[in-house]
């Protein structure tokens, strides 16, 4: 369906993606990686935004630049959606229908059924200035999918979301999940473990793998251990800590290493995988 | 233009119109209220004579033509300052239209007054036309240069650097200011200068949508 091929993106002198490849079908994926690993680049380029040094991206076997054709199946948000603040919801719905070259007929009718989805119907007369962040954010979401796009693009779409907002989101994707391809770009895991069909792992802008949430916890599964904080001096070798947490008055520590522990492993998680995949990146690419 | 794509048209320059809040009204209040207004007191005081003339002349070309970067740099924030704005340039990424839009609505709303002031002053066509070139002049400046710095406040101030230099370096002999004076304007002084500044508008227009192709481009 989409097919990246070695792309390479710099910014003056700094590559920020390094000879990317990877096949992308009608499915979901969650794109992990740090801050400043190359997400946003890489969705960017995806988009069609970005100009690429190298190597190129075909949407059905055809170089997607410059085709409006494959920019009008697109749905994108921004990592930042502020939306027009001076119009009420739906004429700012009508401004990227307009943009989205959407006839006036099916606007209205497409403007109520992607205000359902977000639960924002009854905002409908509202001025966008007057809502609060979590409602911008799935007015954001509105008008990606506004259209019926093929390719969903969502920049950390849960980024400074509460809880709810976020299961609200969870929900909707859960709802678009239908011969459609989506990227949601995020450093949340929790986001992608129930979301998504493949993971997209990229460091310092080179992809390190597409890998399925189980090829992920069986990357890191036997290597994590759980540790009271009194027997760290006991671990062997190299390890890394992935979280601390109090349990009734000791303190825990999980930890991520290769060698084998007199301890007991525990079962792995998503982040866990995503985690060795990081620390084993330079070893992986030798491989 | 078919009748759907008028309606859209309309549509469209409402929600641009809506977008900018009460702020847009600004230019209306100066070339619907104000300057008539000075027109009709100076006239009552003075009769139909050169003060009521100068004070169209005068207030026009100090404030009518600039006034068209009233609607354009706000209509330009979003697809250059604000956070995430490469959302506007997946699907269009062109803006010259936009811009066009603005000034065309521009120059037909700001040439009502015109039409007034052309049946007390027979040669105010004239100055019409010096007034319309100005805008275009200023609405190119403004597309090309909010691209050109990819900043609008460093287009807005360059834009006004502009303006004044034009009414306070007037000693500087150059053809790319524009003229401020209470002198008639006469067609050879319409063809000597401003024919340049018309030209200039045509080349910055130009520029501006070169610069505009390259913003968040594939190519």
């Amino acid at each position: 369906m989409l097919e990246v091929n070695h792309i390479t993106k710099s910014f003056r002198r700094k590559k920020v993606l390094e000879n990317i490849s990877c096949r992308l079908e009608a499915k979901t994926y969650g794109l992990l990686g740090s801050n400043g690993a190359g997400k946003t680049t890489f969705l960017r380029c995806i988009a069609g935004l970005y100009a690429l040094d190298q190597g190129d991206i075909l949407w059905k076997g055809t170089s997607i630049s410059g085709s409006k054709e494959y920019t009008s199946k697109i749905g994108y948000l921004p990592q930042k959606f502020e939306g027009l603040k001076e119009l009420t919801v739906k004429e700012c719905l009508e401004f990227f229908g307009d943009m989205k070259e959407m006839e006036n007929s099916e606007l209205e009718k497409e403007i109520t059924r992607v205000l359902a989805m977000v639960n924002l119907e009854e905002f409908f007369n509202r001025r966008v200035k007057t809502l609060s962040g979590g409602m911008i954010r799935r007015l954001g979401i509105a008008q990606a999918i506004m259209n019926y796009p093929e390719i969903l693009i969502f920049d950390e779409p849960t980024a400074g979301l509460d809880p709810e907002e976020r299961l609200r989101f969870k929900n909707l994707v859960m709802h678009l999940q239908s011969k459609k391809l989506i990227i949601i770009s995020t450093h949340i895991v929790d986001d992608i473990e129930v979301l998504c069909d493949e993971i997209i792992v990229l460091d310092s802008g080179r992809l390190l793998g597409v890998f399925t949430p189980e090829m992920l916890i069986k990357k890191a599964r036997g290597k994590v251990y759980e540790v009271d904080e009194s027997e760290l001096l006991n671990i062997k070798g190299d390890y890394k800590v992935i979280k601390e947490y109090r349990v009734d008055q000791s303190v825990k520590i999980r930890i991520l290493t290769e060698e084998v522990q007199n301890f007991e492993t525990i079962e792995p998680t998503i982040e866990d995988g995503y985690l060795w995949i990081k620390a084993n990146a330079l070893s992986m690419e030798k491989g | 233009m078919d009748k759907s794509k008028c309606f859209k048209y309309g549509k469209r320059m409402i929600i641009r119109k809506r977008e900018q809040g009460k702020l847009f009204y600004v230019p209306f209040l100066f070339n619907y209220i104000l300057i008539p207004l000075l027109f009709f007191l100076t006239y009552r005081k003075y009769g139909m004579g050169d003060q009521a003339r100068n004070i169209i002349v005068s207030f026009s070309q100090y404030f009518t033509s600039i006034l068209v970067c009233w609607w354009i740099f706000p209509a330009l924030i979003k697809y250059i300052d604000t956070e995430g704005n490469e959302i506007f340039y997946i699907q269009k990424r062109m803006k010259w239209k936009e811009v066009f839009n603005f000034f065309l609505f521009y120059v037909f709303s700001n040439t009502m007054p015109f039409i007034i002031y052309c049946w007390f002053f027979h040669d105010m066509w004239l100055e019409w036309i010096r007034i319309f070139i100005e805008i275009m002049l200023f609405a190119s400046m403004s597309y090309c240069l909010a691209f050109v710095f990819n900043h609008i406040a460093f287009a807005i101030a360059a834009v006004m650097t502009y303006a004044f230099s034009s009414v306070f370096f007037t000693e500087l002999k150059t053809s790319i200011w524009i003229y401020y004076g209470m002198n008639t304007m006469t067609l050879e002084s319409l063809k000597s200068k401003y024919l340049i500044l018309f030209g200039s508008a045509i080349v910055l227009f130009f520029i501006g949508i070169v610069v505009n192709g390259k913003k968040e481009s594939y190519k």
